[in-house]
């Protein structure tokens, strides 16, 4: 079993991780992206700004 | 406040609820979770709610000119008190003359400025975002993690108080995920350049930042919406675990609704067809 620390180590190297998986996937795809109009017209109407907190 | 300037106590009065964190759900979390602990004496729920409602003052003015460039005068000279009187309160409350809570506000304080820095730094230009501008989103909400800890330490239960903040932090990373998401048209027309906002225009150079119809397609186009929720639901998850190992209860609920939510979207996004770039290129 891990002690506390190690495990919040890891966690946060796990979170690190998935943040820059995200920020390279967002890079490549920047050069080949969907035309605007097909994403508009498959979208729902705008429910106005929303406070999630 | 009132006792600190008599000369200022009938303006409190024009201040409304929200001012003081009173409208918000979250606010009263510390206190849920301080009874879920055991501790339900009414006088120190009162007192800490009363100590909450110094801090969120002094903060909420801190934010509007931090946001805005500009605040309410009366309460620049108000919010003075209300910091001093909340970190005073913090050590009534705990019945302790000790630095801890002093240096715990100063710690979570560093972590708030640095987000807030970042922040700023986005909203001079469009600037790619890095892993510690995402990271840190929930960090704007730390200096609320010094109550956690001091409701650990009444409760008795003083070593859970660290796991506990950081689940609270990381809820709060979540959160301010789906808020960035969800106001990304009108971030984008107040020239708040958010990660969601950023990401779009860099994908849509062409895109005018008004054209909300156009900001929110951008969004699910430049694939940054499903990164938000994707992200969002590992830090809810994240979250989840270490208010479960802390024993923190409500924490834990609170971020187990918010990863049940935020794996419904995305499960309505990819039943869409949305792009769902990281797993595809992973």
């Amino acid at each position: 079993m891990r002690a506390p620390a190690d495990l919040e180590a890891s966690t946060i190297d796990a979170a690190r991780e998935g943040v820059e998986r995200e920020l390279l996937a967002l890079q490549t795809t920047r050069q080949d992206v969907p035309d605007l109009d097909d994403i508009r017209r498959g979208m729902p109407q705008a429910n106005g700004d929303q406070d999630t907190w | 406040m009132r006792a600190a300037l008599p000369a200022l106590a009938s303006s409190l009065e024009h201040y409304d609820d929200a001012v003081f964190g009173l409208s918000s759900g979250f606010f009263y979390l510390p206190a849920a979770q301080a009874e879920a602990w055991g501790v339900t004496d009414d006088v120190f729920q009162h007192a800490l709610l009363r100590t909450l409602a110094l801090g969120h003052f002094h903060f909420a003015w801190q934010d509007q000119v931090v946001d805005e460039g500009i605040a309410d005068p009366v309460m620049c000279l108000l919010s003075d008190s209300a910091l001093l009187g909340y970190l005073d309160s913090l050590n009534t409350l705990a019945d302790t003359r000790s630095r801890r809570y002093r240096n715990l506000h100063e710690s979570y304080y560093a972590r708030y400025a640095a987000a807030v820095a970042r922040d700023l730094r986005h909203r001079a230009e469009v600037a790619p975002y890095d892993a510690d501008d995402v990271l840190g989103l929930g960090d704007k909400a730390a200096p609320g993690a010094t109550v956690i800890h001091l409701v650990a330490d009444v409760a008795g239960v003083r070593t859970r108080g660290a796991s506990a903040a950081s689940a609270l932090l990381r809820l709060c990373a979540g959160l301010q995920l789906l808020d960035d998401l969800a106001d990304a048209a009108h971030d984008a027309r107040a020239g708040n350049l958010t990660w969601p906002v950023t990401a779009a225009l860099q994908a849509y150079p062409e895109l005018a930042p008004d054209d909300g119809e156009g900001i929110r397609a951008a969004v699910q186009g430049s694939g940054v919406a499903g990164a938000c929720l994707r992200l969002a639901a590992e830090a809810f998850e994240d979250a989840h675990h270490r208010a479960a190992q802390a024993g923190a209860h409500v924490l834990e609920d609170l971020a187990g609704v918010w990863a049940r939510r935020c794996a419904q979207r995305l499960k309505a996004q990819a039943t869409r067809g949305l792009p769902n770039l990281a797993r595809e290129t992973s």
